[in-house]
């Protein structure tokens, strides 16, 4: 068995998750996940470091709502409660605060903690949907 | 009166759809695998 079979196989374990491919060359783990799963990129980090790995940078795709606080963006995610501060540009951060108490689908990247606890900011990179 | 409730239904289920959220994809970058 190797490293990123395990990897695999402890990712696919989470419910909620719908498909893992690992690539061994670029190092990646692309996890597709269920509509309505409540998983957090926190616990993927976890089970990788488990195995022996470090998890690195993390590009996301999710669907959340548009928050504002003291006209800082802000994005909610319905299925875990969780609440990202945004790093954007400025377009996108005022397309955000624009778009307040919408529901939007964006891509964005989040960097795990060394310790893994504490709630990372999201560094917003597009609003793919919902504009 | 099956419209009205067939509506209902439908309004729901579409504000169900607005309220939630949750992650798509992530594609985790990993150091040190073989």
């Amino acid at each position: 068995m190797t490293c990123a079979y395990a990897v695999r196989g402890a990712l696919k374990k989470f419910s909620g998750v719908e498909s893992v491919e690992v690539s061994l060359n670029k190092g990646l783990a692309t996890v597709r996940l269920k509509p309505g799963n409540n998983i957090r990129p926190e616990q993927f980090w976890e089970a990788v470091r488990k195995n022996g790995f470090t998890p690195k940078d993390t590009r996301a795709v999710l669907r959340g709502v548009a928050l504002s606080v003291a006209g800082k963006p802000q994005i909610k995610v319905a299925g875990t409660n969780e609440v990202y501060e945004v790093i954007a540009p400025p377009t996108i951060s005022a397309e955000l605060n624009r778009d307040v108490g919408k529901t939007l689908t964006v891509e964005g990247m989040l960097k795990p903690t060394k310790d893994g606890k504490g709630t990372v900011p999201l560094q917003v990179q597009a609003i793919t949907e919902g504009k | 009166m099956k419209t009205i409730r067939s509506l209902c239904s439908l309004a729901l289920l579409l504000i169900a759809g607005q309220l939630h959220g949750e992650f798509l994809q992530m594609d985790l970058s990993i150091f040190g695998m073989d």
